[in-house]
């Protein structure tokens, strides 16, 4: 908890990567320093792109020892097709509760067709699916508002808002696409006081990206959010929980 | 000293941001410890750049021990651009890096006519300061091919390489040793490698501050910098010691 309310992380690589290394355990003891109540994990940079069945494990690992600590979104490369869909029904039946996609890693266009079979599938698994964002050419906010109108169904995150270049497309797609919600890290808060300031506080999630950031940092700014404490604590956990068709007292 | 090395002021009209009155400016320096803060301008990459680098001249004057000015011109306006850096350096007396912006000024860092930019540049012991880790003119190898072409020239990478492009801002600083490293904007994770990796002689730091203006914002920037895991010494010079020292300021 910090200041009485509930903080989640929506956004958090864990496992040896090749450019960066955060284990389970790290990272829970950097969050019980923090107040961050529960972290939703992601696998780290060579296991989204490649090694996709290694990395779904240690996430299902690390929640089957910390239930009450850590939800996994799993990832898997499109390009390996029925054998993507089904280590995904495959990740899910064990206990993760996402897809996370990732144009650049992955290398695809974010509104490929080549995705569709795993947006069907995370759509019949009821999971929501988080798109990595902001680098052009290939994973840009309004790409996904494009995949989001070709799935009203479907629920899907949009990774970083965009960030660093691409904050003035975020608007817009929000505004074409009502089942797309947006992760904030690592923006500052003049970004997600416009995003506020537009109208879809409902739809903003806290998350830190670590460890390409720090930790402390992220959650720093949260004092910053020029919004309602309302708002604020559905920022901070409200509304990802109600993505994920959670409730607080669940959580707790 | 703490020196933010880049910042925006008189900004807003182009973006639609509210601009910032000075004394809210350096009200926000003095929240987070900044002594010092470089300014640039941004409506000036947009519109005449004479007018706006009066209007920041104007600015920073508020405030003549805290803030410093670095003008922009549009670089295809050739003698005119020349004429423009030489005013704000001589009779002006700005001590800040001329600062370019290529693709909000939409040319690219290779472009030929760009070398009597670089030439009067020299001259005057201006560095030229330019966005880059954003395509298709501001990636950071395209900022470094001015430098490749100039090594009497000091560039500086205005947020050596933002999230995407780090890497090649620290592939290209280890080439050219006359790139500095402005550590603004750029990914945390990238911050700790370029740290680790250049001379701490060649990086600055800055906060972006003025563009898209919220309490936090600084902080934030500052606060990558202060938990670094290097020496108090190093902190020092990223902090403030060779932005005194490039610009010399007291």
């Amino acid at each position: 908890m910090l200041n009485g309310k509930l903080l989640i992380d929506a956004h958090c690589h864990v496992g040896e990567g090749i450019h960066y290394q955060l284990m389970p355990k790290e990272l829970l003891a950097q969050m019980d320093e923090l107040g961050i109540d529960r972290a939703v994990l992601f696998p780290a940079d060579r296991h989204i792109a490649v090694d996709n069945v290694e990395g779904n494990d240690l996430l299902l690992r690390a929640v089957e020892s910390w239930p009450e600590r850590f939800w996994g979104f799993a990832t898997v490369n499109p390009w390996y097709g029925e054998r993507a869909v089904s280590e995904l029904r495959r990740a899910v039946g064990a206990g993760l509760v996402g897809l996370k996609l990732d144009p650049i890693l992955q290398g695809f266009l974010l509104c490929d067709p080549l995705v569709h079979p795993l947006v069907e599938a995370a759509i019949e698994l009821n999971v929501p699916i988080y798109f990595y964002t902001g680098t052009p050419v290939n994973a840009l906010p309004l790409q996904l508002a494009e995949l989001a109108q070709c799935y009203p169904e479907g629920r899907f995150i949009m990774g970083h808002l965009g960030n660093p270049d691409f904050w003035l497309d975020v608007p817009t797609a929000l505004g074409q696409s009502p089942n797309i919600w947006g992760e904030i890290s690592p923006n500052l808060p003049a970004a997600v006081n416009r995003v506020v300031s537009l109208g879809f506080a409902d739809r903003l999630i806290f998350g830190s990206d670590v460890p390409m950031t720090n930790l402390e940092l992220e959650v720093m700014k949260i004092q910053y959010w020029q919004v309602s404490e309302e708002q604020r604590a559905r920022i901070m956990a409200g509304n990802l929980l109600r993505l994920l068709g959670r409730t607080e007292g669940e959580q707790i | 000293m703490i020196i933010d090395c880049h910042t925006h002021a008189s900004g807003g009209r182009s973006f639609g941001l509210s601009s910032i009155p000075v004394a809210d400016f350096v009200a926000g320096m003095d929240r987070c410890g900044i002594d010092k803060a470089l300014v640039y301008t941004t409506d000036g990459f947009f519109s005449a750049f004479v007018t706006c680098n009066d209007e920041l001249q104007a600015f920073v004057e508020q405030f003549p021990d805290r803030l410093a000015a670095g003008p922009t011109v549009d670089p295809r306006c050739g003698e005119a651009a020349v004429a423009e850096m030489r005013r704000c350096r001589l009779e002006l007396r700005m001590k800040g890096p001329l600062k370019l912006h290529p693709w909000l000024q939409g040319f690219s860092p290779v472009e030929p006519f760009m070398d009597p930019i670089a030439e009067a540049a020299i001259e005057l012991g201006m560095p030229i300061m330019m966005h880059d880790g954003t395509p298709p003119y501001c990636t950071s190898l395209q900022v470094a091919a001015l430098a490749a072409r100039f090594p009497a020239l000091t560039v500086i990478m205005g947020h050596s390489g933002l999230k995407d492009l780090w890497q090649a801002a620290l592939a290209a600083a280890k080439r050219y040793p006359n790139i500095i490293l402005c550590l603004c904007g750029t990914l945390p994770l990238g911050i700790e490698r370029i740290v680790a990796e250049i001379e701490p002689q060649r990086l600055l730091f800055g906060t972006d501050a003025g563009f898209g203006a919220s309490p936090g914002n600084q902080e934030y920037r500052l606060g990558q910098i202060l938990r670094l895991n290097v020496p108090e010494e190093i902190k020092a010079l990223i902090l403030g010691g060779n932005a005194q020292r490039i610009f010399d300021l007291a």
